[in-house]
C-alpha cells in the first residue's frame, strides 16, 4: 500500500477515533451548563479578567535560540544520510557548525535567558 | 502487507497498548508507595468508563474547536508514530524514506497539541501548564533529534528500515550508550509524566486537563496512554533493534520481538515516570540548555567518529 | 449516567469514587488517611470528581468559596459533609461526625444515590454586559464595555525590568489540594511570575493539642512531594505516617534515602524560600531534610523572633516555586507566617496602585 495513503488512513482513523469518542455521549445533554458550573476553578477563589494574556517577553529569546538549533537540525538531516562516504572531515565541518552555535547558548545562558522570571 | 490487517494491528496496539502502560502504572505506583496493588488488569477499563460516563464540563468562553481538536489530534500524533515504525522485516505501514524526519514532526506537532489544550479552556490553570509545556517541550525536542540524527549515521540514512538493518551486528543501545536514557526523557516529556509533566502537574490541580471532564478527557488520558505506545515503539526500533530477533527467528517473529522491546522501553518510561523529581522550569531549562544539549552533541561526536571508516 | 450501555454503567461503578475534598478545621489527616483507601481517588480538581467531601468546620468566610467549588462539580454531583456543618437552606444534607471513616458512607453515596444536587450559587453571569448605546455599544476603555462578562487583563508595570504587559490579579482560594487548609491568597500574576502577593485569609491553624511530632511531619514531606510529582513517594510517607499514628514502629532512614534517590533534594534549587525560622536560617531544602529526619524534637515555638511574612517570600517568584515555598511551612509555622493583610488602595478595577497606570486612566 502506498505510503502517503496509508499515513492519509492513520490519520482519519485518528482524528475519527478521537472526534466520535468526545461526542458519542453527546445526546446526554452535556454541553448545557450553569453559569456557576462554567466558572473557572481557582480553588474557590475568583478572578475578574478572562484568562488569555501576554505572558513576558523573555519566553521568546529562548525561542529564538530553539530556531537556530532547529535550522542546524534541518542541515544534519542531508548530513547524517552521506556521513560515511564523506568522512571524519564532514565531523569537523559539523562540529564548527555546532561550536558556533553553542556561543550562542553561552551567551543566552550568561543573558539569563533560561530564568523563567 | 495489506491494508485491513496493518490498520488493524496498529490499532490494536494502541488500544492494547495504552492499557499495558496503565497497567504499568499501577504496578509501579503500589511497588514505589508500599501497598497491594488493587484490581490490576479491569483497574483501567474501569477507570476510563467512568471517565466516559461523566458529563462533559464547559468553561465560560473556551475556544471550543480547538478544545475538542487538541486531543484528537494529540491521538492522531500517537496514530503516525505507530504506523511509521517498522513491525518486521518487511517494512513499516508508512515506509518513507526519511521517517526520522515525520517523528520530528510527530514531537513538535505534540507541543502544539499540549499548548491547545491548556489555551482553549480560558482558564488560568490550564493555561500556565501550557506555556510552561512550551517553554521545556521545545529543548529537550532539539536532544532527541540529535539522539536520532545520531542513530541515523551508522545507517547513512534517514528511514527506519534501514536503522533497524544498521543494528543487525550490535544494538545502539550498546553502540551509542547516551543515546536511550537522552530519549527516554523525550518520551517523558511526550506523554506528560514525572519529572517533565508541565502541562498536567499537581501544582495546577491537574494542568492543561484542569478543567475537562467526561469523553473529551477520556481521549485525552487515552491519547497520553498512547502516545507513550508510539514512543517506546519508536525507542525499541531505533535503539534496540525493533523487530530483529536472535539469529535462529524466522522473520514472522518480528512483530513479537518488536513488542516485547516495546513493554521492555514502556516499563522503564514508567518508572522513571514515578521515580524522578520535577524541577522549576527555570531549573530545568537550565539543565536542559547547558547540561543535556551539549551530552547530546557529544553523543553525537562520538557517533560519528565511531561510523566513520 | 450513560443511557446508551449498561455494561459501561456497571464497569463504571466499579472504579474508584473520585472526591474533591474541602478541607476546613483539623481535617487534613484524616483527609490525607482516607486517601490511602484504594477505593477513594482524592483529585485535584472538581471537574475530575464525583462528590464533595467538606472535611473539618469551614469557615463563614469561606463559605462562599465552598458553594463555588461546589457548583463546579458537574453533574451528577452529592456532598458529604465531614465533621462540618451543612448550610441552612439544605434538603436532608448526608452528614458524618469526623471520628467515623468515610469511605464506606462515600461508596453508598456514590453509587446508591443518583440524583443530582442544584447549585447553591444563583445562576448569574460574571458582569452583566454594559455599553452606552442602544445595542451596547460605547462604554470605556478600550472594548467599550466588559465583553463576554469579563474583561480582559490589563498592562500594569512588571517589577523585573518595568515592561508594561498584561497583569491580571487572582484570589486563589482554600481549598485545593496541596495547599494549607483555609488559605486564601491575593496574587498578582504577570503570566505566571508573582509581582504582588497578599492574603485574604489567614490558615485555619491548628488548634491546640495537635501534635508536631514524626507523623505531622511526614505529612507535611508528602505535601511536598506530591508537588514534585512524586505521588507515590507522597503515599508511601502518608503509610509510613499512618503506621505511626498506630503506634507502630517505623524506620525513617529507608524512606530518606528514597527520597535522596529520586533527586527531590537536587531538584529544589537551594536557598528557595529562605529565611529565618525559629531561630535558624532555612530554606526548603533544609526544612525537607528536617521532615524526614530522625530528630525527635519538635518546633519550638518559644522564639521571639518575628516570623517571615509569607506574602514577601514569594515576590518574584514563579508559580511552581511559590507553591514550594507555601507547602515548605507546616501549618503551626504557617499560622504566624500568613497574617490576613489589608488590600492596597485599588486605582481601577484590576490594575493596583502606580504612578504610571494612574496617569493613563486620566485620560
Amino acid at each position: 500500500m502506498n505510503s502517503l495513503v496509508a499515513l492519509l488512513l492513520v490519520t482519519v482513523i485518528g482524528l475519527a477515533a478521537g472526534l466520535l469518542l468526545q461526542f458519542a455521549f453527546c445526546l446526554r445533554g452535556d454541553m448545557v451548563v450553569s453559569n456557576p458550573q462554567a466558572t473557572p476553578f481557582l480553588g474557590g477563589g475568583s478572578m475578574p479578567t478572562h484568562a488569555w494574556q501576554r505572558f513576558h517577553a523573555r519566553y521568546y529569546p529562548m525561542a529564538l535560540l530553539f530556531i537556530a538549533f532547529e535550522m542546524e537540525m534541518m542541515f544534519m538531516y542531508p548530513w547524517a544520510v552521506v556521513f560515511v562516504q564523506e568522512g571524519i572531515k564532514a565531523l569537523a565541518e559539523m562540529g564548527m557548525f555546532l561550536a558556533i552555535l553553542s556561543v550562542g547558548i553561552v551567551y543566552a545562558w550568561r543573558e539569563g535567558v533560561f530564568r523563567w522570571q | 502487507m495489506n491494508a485491513a490487517t496493518a490498520v488493524g494491528a496498529t490499532l490494536l496496539l494502541m488500544l492494547g497498548g495504552a492499557w499495558l502502560v496503565a497497567v504499568f502504572d499501577r504496578i509501579a505506583a503500589a511497588l514505589v508507595a508500599r501497598r497491594p496493588v488493587g484490581s490490576l488488569w479491569l483497574g483501567p477499563l474501569q477507570s476510563g468508563a467512568s471517565l466516559l460516563v461523566s458529563r462533559t464540563n464547559q468553561t465560560e468562553h473556551p475556544d471550543a474547536l480547538n478544545w475538542a481538536l487538541a486531543p484528537a489530534l494529540y491521538l492522531v500524533l500517537a496514530f503516525v508514530g505507530v504506523a511509521l515504525v517498522p513491525f518486521s522485516t518487511s517494512g513499516a505501514l508508512v515506509d518513507i524514506p526519511a521517517g526520522i524526519v515525520l517523528w520530528g514532526a510527530v514531537e513538535s506537532l505534540t507541543v502544539v497539541a499540549v499548548f491547545l489544550h491548556g489555551w482553549s479552556a480560558n482558564a488560568l490553570f490550564p493555561l500556565l501548564g501550557a506555556y510552561r509545556y512550551v517553554a521545556v517541550g521545545l529543548p529537550i525536542m532539539l536532544v532527541s533529534m540529535f539522539v536520532l540524527i545520531a542513530a541515523a549515521l551508522p545507517a547513512q540514512s534517514l528511514a527506519l528500515g534501514a536503522i533497524v538493518q544498521s543494528q543487525a551486528g550490535l544494538w545502539n543501545v550498546v553502540r551509542q550508550p547516551l543515546g536511550l536514557p537522552l530519549f527516554l526523557l523525550l518520551g517523558l516529556s511526550l506523554t506528560l509524566r514525572g519529572p517533565f509533566n508541565y502541562a498536567d502537574s499537581a501544582d495546577l490541580a491537574g494542568g492543561t486537563d484542569a478543567e475537562r471532564s467526561g469523553p473529551p478527557r477520556a481521549v485525552w488520558q487515552w491519547a497520553r496512554l498512547s502516545m507513550a505506545v508510539s514512543f517506546s515503539a519508536m525507542a525499541a526500533t531505533v535503539f534496540l533493534g525493533g523487530p530483529l530477533g536472535p539469529a535462529w527467528g524466522t522473520a514472522e517473529l518480528g512483530p513479537l520481538w518488536l513488542t516485547l522491546k516495546t513493554a521492555v522501553v514502556l516499563a522503564l518510561l514508567v518508572a522513571a515516570s514515578h521515580l524522578l523529581a520535577r524541577m522549576p522550569p527555570s531549573r530545568m531549562l537550565t539543565l536542559l540548555w547547558t547540561v543535556l544539549l551539549p551530552l547530546s552533541f557529544v553523543g553525537l561526536v562520538a557517533a560519528g567518529i565511531e561510523a566513520a571508516p | 449516567m450513560a443511557i446508551a450501555w449498561p455494561w459501561l454503567d456497571r464497569l463504571a461503578a466499579r472504579a474508584p469514587v473520585a472526591i474533591f475534598v474541602a478541607v476546613g478545621r483539623d481535617a487534613i489527616e484524616r483527609v490525607e488517611d482516607l486517601s490511602l483507601d484504594a477505593r477513594i481517588a482524592w483529585v485535584a480538581s472538581p471537574r475530575h470528581a464525583d462528590v464533595l467531601l467538606v472535611a473539618g468546620r469551614v469557615r463563614s468566610e469561606d463559605a462562599p468559596a465552598l458553594r463555588a467549588v461546589h457548583d463546579q462539580i458537574p453533574a451528577p454531583r452529592k456532598t458529604l459533609w465531614w465533621g462540618s456543618t451543612p448550610f441552612q437552606e439544605l434538603v436532608l444534607p448526608m452528614v458524618l461526625p469526623l471520628a467515623d471513616e468515610a469511605s464506606l458512607p462515600i461508596l453508598s453515596l456514590h453509587t446508591r444515590v443518583s440524583n443530582s444536587e442544584p447549585d447553591w450559587l444563583p445562576d448569574v453571569p460574571p458582569n452583566p454586559w454594559q455599553g452606552l448605546g442602544p445595542n451596547g455599544q460605547g462604554g470605556k476603555d478600550m472594548m467599550g464595555g466588559v465583553p463576554y462578562g469579563r474583561p480582559m487583563a490589563m498592562t500594569d508595570d512588571d517589577s523585573r525590568d518595568g515592561l508594561q504587559l498584561d497583569q491580571t490579579t487572582v484570589q486563589i482560594g482554600p481549598f485545593l489540594q496541596t495547599w494549607p487548609a483555609g488559605l486564601v491568597l491575593e496574587l498578582a500574576l504577570q503570566g505566571d511570575v508573582v509581582q504582588h502577593a497578599r492574603v485574604v485569609h489567614s490558615p485555619c491553624g491548628p488548634t491546640k493539642g495537635l501534635r508536631e511530632g514524626v507523623s505531622s511531619r511526614l505529612r507535611s514531606a508528602a505535601r511536598l512531594l506530591r508537588l514534585l510529582e512524586l505521588g507515590s513517594l507522597a503515599e508511601r510517607c502518608l503509610r509510613v505516617a499512618a503506621a505511626h499514628d498506630r503506634c507502630q514502629p517505623v524506620e525513617l532512614a529507608a524512606l530518606r534515602a528514597a527520597v535522596r534517590r529520586s533527586g527531590a533534594f537536587a531538584a529544589l534549587p537551594a536557598g528557595l524560600g529562605a529565611c529565618r525560622l525559629d531561630g535558624a536560617p532555612s530554606d526548603i531544602r533544609s526544612r525537607l531534610l528536617a521532615w524526614l529526619g530522625n530528630d525527635a524534637d519538635p518546633s519550638k515555638d518559644a522564639t521571639t523572633e518575628p516570623k517571615p511574612k509569607l506574602s514577601g517570600l514569594l515576590l518574584g517568584l514563579e508559580w511552581n516555586e511559590a507553591w514550594l515555598v507555601i507547602n515548605s511551612f507546616t501549618p503551626q509555622q504557617l499560622h504566624g507566617m500568613a497574617v490576613p493583610e489589608k488590600a492596597p488602595v485599588k486605582g481601577d478595577d484590576n490594575t493596583t496602585n502606580s504612578a504610571r497606570s494612574a496617569m493613563e486612566h486620566a485620560h
